[in-house]
């Protein structure tokens, strides 16, 4: 066996940051109201989201005119948008598609201007198969190629997409209303997330971040975006047990609420347990996201790995613990099923997350 | 006293180690103690040897002003630091090869000085509370028996009062550290009469007392960290009470919600020398990847799970349920790395080789289901929970 030090490989598979880190912040909660308030109403909720909260600014630095806040915040808007399954693009365009676009190379106030506003609407290949080869043209770029499995992709107005060039991977952003780009709806089990495959025939497309950042860049934004999901996910499992709780405390069956017997309590117990984990590790790789975005690709990972094993286990137990009701078409449990079954495909399993964990410390 | 900057507390703190002990990672892999005991296998001479030892180092970080009683007024010798300080404390001493504190030491310092500090009298608070931090005196539980186990406030053990003394009679079980302590608080029945929760009083009961006596219990692990401690008219004069006659139950609930707060940090230590275990044992199947990853991951989760409680009560703020799911995340994590272990070592963990790290495991893996009994079992946090927490409906109370 090589004689190496214990301390100094273990130290990586254990948080780094000091407590302090993880304090709570009252205007979160003062955030999470609002935001539930908006989410709660039945229209207008893109529009307020963005207009009235101007949520895409959120994660927006002061000097790109954004609201100057982090991923933290962000994420206390996904946990109450996830928890809602809400439709809209918050996720893919409100702060994935934000991400990459205020890591440009030249500052893109326009585009940026544009999907923070909420006026438009943009999507990336984050989490997506993707093969597309760029060629310069004039002062541009012409695009070719296709991907698939994007989010929104049908009601975008903009992709994202890394693209080969000849100096390597650079990142572009693609019009999707061009003639020479079309989108298949694909069909899908989870019709929250809705996604498309998009075939792009000599488009043109506006640089981004060349090739210089791109891994960087890239790696970052596929990291904002793991946290984001995570954040979803959490906000998906406290919705789960609470509306859960809530309807066992409420129906009756051999004279008493179910929610008095012991079996049931202590498997909402374990809900708990698993809710308090997925708040843990969302919570804190935002926090260090916002600290150092490089120094958050494990605890996004943990993150990720951790939120999806629990919202998959979250939503079963609750199609199980509403019983007959909990198996039909009406109600709503089962579409945390397909949510959290879709992101296990679209994002990756706990296992596959594991793997990157194993890889990130060394295994 | 002001309180000094993080930057140099810390610089401090680590001067200040760095003369105690070596730093910790200057142990090689396969090099010193291969020790994960989870209950220590000590016959009794080795735990007051092992007790004194850690007691020395314990005694002199409180007279250099590091000790347990960083965060505390300074009628107890301390300097009245915020808690933020004793965590950065602690996380320096991590890095640093000090002697482990058993857990006698927690419930001594975290567990009843606590307790006597909200419930004593001017005159117990100044002879207990200092003397715990620093270690002076070591304290036990003496709350189960054989009839009452979860149910603590069924206990039978009697104190009744007789020419102005209490006379104690009663049979304690799973007494941990009795050998060792020098003080026991005991949960007593004054009044058989009352309502089961209200018939209760706490004492504080000297181990030397006459009519104490402690017999070592063999546990599964083959050794005896637990005893049964008679208690036949033991005569305590009425300063040895703890608390208001009646109010033994909130002052037990006082000693029981701290020990769930502090044993959100068990299991830890093991889980990452487990890891470090499968980094030497590779390479690795896909399947040992993942498993050992997912115990990566919940060590890691347990950690965040403990900063934010204690980010919360360095805020001034009541924490969430955040701070009753640490005991439950604690004996996962246990119940986890003995699965990584067994996973890793086969028979080498079954079958002494002579190996360094390799049967030492056997006390991890014997030793981990106890925890998942002591201190509330896994089904009573699973009950805590539900209740308080989740606002279930309570267990059928007869
Ligand atoms: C290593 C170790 C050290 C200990 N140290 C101390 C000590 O220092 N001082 C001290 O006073 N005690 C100590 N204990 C005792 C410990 O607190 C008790 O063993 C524990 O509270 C359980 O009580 P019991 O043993 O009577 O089990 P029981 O209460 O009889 O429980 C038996 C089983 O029934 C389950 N059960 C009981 N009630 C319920 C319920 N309402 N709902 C669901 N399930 C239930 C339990 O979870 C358990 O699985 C120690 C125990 C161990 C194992």
């Amino acid at each position: 066996m090589p004689a190496t030090s214990t301390a100094a490989r273990t130290f990586d598979a254990a948080p780094a940051a000091d407590p302090s880190i993880l304090t709570p912040v009252p205007e979160h909660d003062d955030l999470r109201e609002i935001v539930r308030a908006v989410v709660a109403k039945a229209d207008g909720t893109w529009d307020r989201l963005m207009s009235e909260l101007e949520i895409g600014s959120l994660a927006v630095p002061e000097a790109l005119s954004g609201a100057g806040f982090g991923l933290r915040e962000v994420g206390v808007v996904l946990e109450e948008t996830g928890a809602a399954l809400l439709p809209d693009p918050v996720l893919t365009s409100a702060v994935v598609a934000v991400q990459a676009v205020i890591a440009a190379d030249q500052p893109a106030d326009d585009l940026l201007e544009a999907i923070s506003s909420g006026r438009e609407v943009a999507t990336v290949t984050w989490a997506s198969p993707h093969d597309v080869r760029a060629t310069p043209s004039g002062d541009g770029w012409t695009l070719v190629g296709t991907t698939e499995r994007i989010p929104h992709a049908e009601t975008a107005q903009h992709l994202i997409v890394p693209a080969t060039t000849d100096a390597g991977t650079a990142l572009f952003v693609v019009d999707l209303r061009h003639d020479a780009v079309t989108t298949r709806t694909r069909q899908v089990l989870d019709d929250t997330r809705p996604l498309a495959d998009v075939s792009i025939a000599k488009a043109p497309a506006r640089l981004l971040v060349g090739p210089e950042r791109f891994d960087d860049v890239w790696h970052t934004v596929q990291t904002a975006g793991a946290i984001g999901v995570a954040a979803e996910h959490t906000g998906m499992a406290t919705h789960l047990l609470e509306t859960t709780t809530a309807y066992l405390l409420e129906r009756q069956q051999f004279g008493r609420a179910i929610a008095s017997f012991q079996a049931i309590k202590h498997r909402l117990a374990d809900l708990l347990v698993d809710l308090e984990r997925a708040r843990s590790a969302s919570r804190y790789a935002a926090a260090i996201f916002d600290a150092d975005p490089e120094a958050a690709t494990l605890p996004a990972r943990i993150a990720a790995a951790v939120c999806q094993d629990v919202v998959i286990r979250a939503a079963h137990e609750s199609v199980q613990l509403h019983g007959g009701i909990g198996f039909t078409w009406e109600h709503t449990a089962h579409l945390y099923v397909r949510r959290a079954l879709g992101d296990e495909g679209l994002f990756g399993s706990s296992r596959a997350h594991r793997a990157a964990i194993a890889d990130l410390v060394g295994l | 006293m002001p309180t000094p900057d993080t930057a140099t507390f810390i610089a401090e703190a680590r001067a200040w180690l760095a003369q105690q002990a070596p730093p910790r990672q200057a142990t090689a892999w396969g090099d010193g103690d291969d020790t994960v005991a989870v209950f220590e296998n000590w016959t009794a001479a080795e735990e007051r040897a092992e007790t004194d030892r850690i007691r020395v180092y314990e005694q002199a970080k409180f007279d250099a002003g590091w000790g347990a009683a960083l965060t505390w007024p300074a009628e107890y010798g301390g300097r009245e630091l915020p808690l933020a300080h004793a965590l950065a404390f602690q996380r320096e001493e991590a890095t640093f090869d000090v002697p482990r504190r058993t857990e006698m030491f927690s419930v001594t310092q975290q567990l009843v000085a606590p307790t006597i500090a909200q419930w004593g009298t001017d005159e117990q608070k100044a002879t207990y509370v200092r003397a715990m931090l620093r270690t002076d005196l070591i304290a036990c539980q003496l709350f189960s028996e054989t009839e009452a186990g979860s149910d603590l406030a069924a206990v039978r053990t009697k104190a009744v009062q007789r020419d102005g003394s209490w006379v104690l009679d009663g049979h304690k079980v799973w007494t941990s550290g009795a050998r060792i302590a020098d003080l026991g608080i005991a949960v007593c029945r004054t009044d058989s009469t009352a309502a089961k929760h209200a018939g209760l009083t706490v004492f504080l009961v000297p181990m030397d007392t006459p009519g104490v006596e402690v017999r070592p219990i063999r546990q599964m692990t083959g050794g005896s960290s637990f005893n049964e401690v008679y208690l036949d008219g033991v005569v305590l004069d009425d300063s040895m009470r703890l608390g208001p006659v009646g109010a033994g139950w909130q002052v037990a609930l006082t000693v029981l919600a701290a020990e769930r707060l502090d044993s959100g940090n068990l299991g830890l230590d093991n889980a990452d020398r487990a890891v470090e275990l499968a980094r030497h044992r590779g390479p690795l199947s896909e399947i040992e990847r993942d498993t050992v990853a997912d115990l990566i991951t919940r060590s890691y989760v347990q950690r965040l799970t403990g900063m934010r409680v204690a980010a919360a009560v360095v805020a001034g703020e009541a924490p969430g349920p955040e701070a009753s799911v640490g005991k439950l995340l604690a004996t996962n994590t246990m119940a986890r790395t003995s699965e990584v272990v067994r996973m890793l070592l086969g028979s080498d963990l079954t079958v002494e080789s002579g190996e360094w790290g390799t049967w030492a495991w056997t006390e991890h893996v014997l030793g981990a289901p106890g925890y998942r009994i002591a201190g509330g079992t896994d089904e009573i946090q699973h009950n805590i929970l539900a209740e308080r927490v989740l606002g279930l409906p309570r267990e059928p109370r007869p």
